[in-house]
Order: C-alpha cells, then structure tokens, then sequence
C-alpha cells in the first residue's frame, strides 16, 4: 500500500472505525503516515458545550417552533421556472410582434431556440438546486460563461452579414425592448425563489437573472428583424449579460443588508 | 510498538445515526422534543468544527448559536429523505464565513491596540501533539475545510461534496494535498513527537 492508499483509507474510515490491516501494515513502515495518523487521532478536540449555552440555543428556537412545509422537490421548481420562461417569451412575440421570427430559416430558428432551450434548462436547475442548502449547483458565474459562451458560438455560426449600419441607434432601441422582456421573467422568477434563497444570494441571483436574460435574447429573436452578426452578437448578448450583472447585484446587495 | 489499531477520531458517530432524518422531519412538524434531540446530537461536531476555524471555544459557542438560528429559519429548505449531514454543514460553513467577516475588522482593531490578554482560548491538543487547530491552520481554508469536516466533524466523502457544493473528486484532491502537507507539517514541528510516535 501506498501513502496516497493510506489517504484513501482515511477518507473512507467513518467516526469509531478501524483502518484497514494493509494499512496498518504500511505505517508500520512508514514514518510520516503514521505521524499523520497519529496526529489526527490524538489531536481531537475534548469540547464540552456548556450548558448554558446550549440553553441559549433553545430559548429562541422553541419559542417560534412551528410547523413548516418543506420545499417542492427541486423538479418542481426547474419544470416552473421553465414554463415562466417560455410563456413570458411568447407573450412578448405577441407585444412587439414576431417579425424576426419569418426572417430566420427552419435550421436557424432550430438552433437558436434549441440552444436557448437548452440554457435556460441548465439555469433552471441552477436556481432550483440554489435555494436547498448541501444540493450540488452550478456557479453563476460558470453559468453566465457557458451561456455567453454558447449563445456568441451559435450567431457567429449562423449570421454572416458583418454590416454595422445604424449599429447604436437601432442597437439601443432593441437593447431597451429586451431588458423590458427580462423585468417581468426575473419578477416571476424571484417569487418562486425568494422563499428557498437561503445561503447563496449572490449566485441565485445571477442564475435568476440568466433566466430572465434568456427570455429577453429569446423575445429578442422572434421580433428583431436586424440578423447582421454585430447587432446581434452585441445588443442581443448585452441583455443576458446586463441581466446576469443585475441579478448578482441584487442578490449581493439582498446579502449585505442580511448580514448587518 | 503500541498495538493499538488505527482507528478513526470517535466523533459523535453523528454520520451513522439514520434517526437525526426522522428528527429533523419531526422538527419541522413543530416536534419540541424532536427540536430538543437535534440541538443536543449535532451541537458537539458543529462546535467542534467552529472550533477548529477560529481557535476560540468561546467565540465558536457564538457562531454555534447564529449557525442554530439560521437551520431554524431555513429548515423548510430540508428535504425530507435527503440526508440531512450535508444540509447542516453547508448552512454552518456560511455562518462560519459571514462570523469571520464581521470578527475580520474587530481582530485588526484589537492587533492595533495591542490587547493585553490573549483574548483566544486556546483549545488544547492531546500528548505531545499539537492540537488540531494549530495543525490544520498551515492549511488553506478550503483544504482546511475539507479536512475538518472529514476528521472532526466525521462526514464522508459524499457528503463533504454536498455540504461544500463540490465533486467526490474535488474534495478527495483536497484531502489528499492536505494530507501530504500535513505530514510534512508534523515531521518539521515536532521531532521528538515523531521519535515518539516511531516508538509506539
């Protein structure tokens, strides 16, 4: 057995266990494994609470126990926060029309809204697993990047007009209409969530701003009729990044005054 | 050579108890008794973990009773059947960090006026060994971490991923790194400790 074995052995012992013979066999032989053996065996803390304290723990908690309903399972929540997406989608196309939609070929519009799709599933998840503590999620800003990421790899593949005519103007205008898409997803969003965001505020926030953010790129492509690969790379990814950056502030700020 | 065999830190075998799920499902149905059994099974190794990190019993009652109300405010978020270990830890280890901020400014208050008492407690080591607190602060936080939920709090592997929102192959590198640091640690602090350990 290696020293690496003997880490291994140690990860797995559970509180009162024994380490395996093999084991014992090479700290026999080995100087520095049984030093740090040693060292986390006889090191152990002898804390003892007292009384008093644990009393003070008590109090407060037994004078406002009452029962509480548990979360929905995270599915439930994921599958929520996806139809909030695709309706708030639909119901702008049907605000300020759906003209980018007839211009974009059967493979484009499969792409894009399949890759959208796929995102806000991921962020979904994200925010569901976000708000039950010791549940594996992903990081905000992983998500924000792979998203980015994602969405500029598919217009890059897809758009090959690199035109910039009335690029600000008509740019700032779009911009705008999309972040009126993201306020009322992220409201919707936030309701669902404010009762499980417990411990992570800055990263639910930035996950419920990329669901929001989707929605806005997704209103994005059904009414924008400008398919030239700076506007859309700039004004329609600048939504779901400024989404994501609102959120995370949010969230942080949520996090601050929590802590004073 | 001592025969005794190797064996793990004996903890409060909190991991093996599968009642702690039932309680805590019993607590969240306004169960006082329920309420009762928890904060008397986990407060040992939640202590003991706040202890370690900041080398002061006394500072680590105050985080334990901010840690007991932020379960409490957010046990609706426990999903019953879900184990229940890393649930606790990774709302203790946010405690842990939010205590450490706010004690950050008031340490470097009292370095500067350079108080005249220690105000840590220190928690004391057994035999010829340093304690754990001072063994593990040659560590980096997040291998600290990892270590003192394995070793003092008595998690496994799995649910030292959970609490800590990371991989079974993250933390396992981090136990790993800090074991190798550790034994060097331990073989440069004390060579007598070592000659005696070699003579057990």
């Amino acid at each position: 057995m290696t020293c690496r074995e003997v880490d291994e052995s140690m990860m797995a012992l559970r509180p009162g266990e024994q380490l395996p013979e093999t084991a014992q066999e090479h700290l026999r032989g080995c100087a520095a494994c049984r030093t740090l053996v040693s060292g986390l065996r006889d090191s152990a803390i002898d804390n003892q609470i007292d009384p008093a304290v644990l009393e003070r723990i008590r109090a407060p908690l037994l004078a406002s126990l009452a029962r509480v309903r548990p979360l929905a399972p995270a599915g439930v929540f994921a599958a929520g926060f996806l139809i909030i997406f695709a309706a708030a989608a639909i119901a702008d196309s049907a605000w300020f029309g759906h003209a980018g939609l007839s211009l974009l070929t059967n493979i484009q519009r499969f792409l894009i809204f399949g890759v959208l799709m796929a995102l806000a599933v991921v962020a979904s998840v994200a925010v569901a697993r976000d708000m039950r503590p010791g549940a594996r999620s992903v990081r905000g800003g992983v998500l924000l990047g792979v998203a980015v990421i994602a969405i500029e790899a598919i217009f890059l593949a897809l758009f090959h007009d690199f035109s910039t005519e009335n690029f600000l103007g008509v740019g700032l205008r779009c911009f705008r209409s999309g972040l009126l898409c993201v306020i009322p997803t992220a409201l919707l969003v936030w309701l669902a969530v404010r009762r499980g965001c417990v411990l992570a505020p800055v990263s639910t926030g930035a996950a419920v701003g990329a669901i929001a953010g989707l929605t806005g790129v997704a209103a994005q492509e059904l009414y924008c009729p400008v398919l030239t690969f700076p506007h859309v790379a700039i004004w329609h990814g600048a939504v779901l990044v400024v989404s994501v950056a609102a959120g995370s502030l949010i969230g942080w700020i949520a996090d601050s005054a929590r802590r004073d | 050579m001592d025969d005794r065999p190797i064996s793990a830190p004996a903890g409060d075998s909190q991991t093996a108890e599968p009642g702690l799920a039932a309680l805590m499902e019993a607590y969240q149905n306004g169960d006082r008794e329920a309420a009762n059994q928890l904060i008397e099974r986990l407060s040992p190794a939640l202590h003991r973990f706040f202890a370690v990190h900041s080398g002061d019993r006394r500072y680590a009652d105050d985080i334990l009773q901010d840690a007991w109300l932020r379960i409490h405010k957010a046990r609706h978020t426990y999903r019953p059947g879900e184990p229940l270990l890393p649930w606790i830890y990774a709302i203790a280890r946010h405690v842990k960090v939010d205590a450490f901020r706010r004690r950050r400014p008031e340490l470097h208050e009292q370095t500067l006026e350079s108080i005249p008492e220690p105000m840590i407690a220190p928690l004391e080591g057994k035999g010829d060994l340093p304690d754990i607190s001072t063994l593990l602060a040659h560590l980096p936080e997040s291998q600290r971490e990892v270590v003192s939920l394995l070793k003092v709090s008595g998690l496994s592997v799995e649910e030292v991923a959970r609490a800590t929102s990371s991989s079974v192959g993250a933390v396992k590198q981090k136990a790993h790194r800090a074991y190798e640091k550790l034994r060097v640690v331990l073989m440069d602090l004390r060579p007598e400790t070592i000659r005696k350990v070699g003579a057990l």
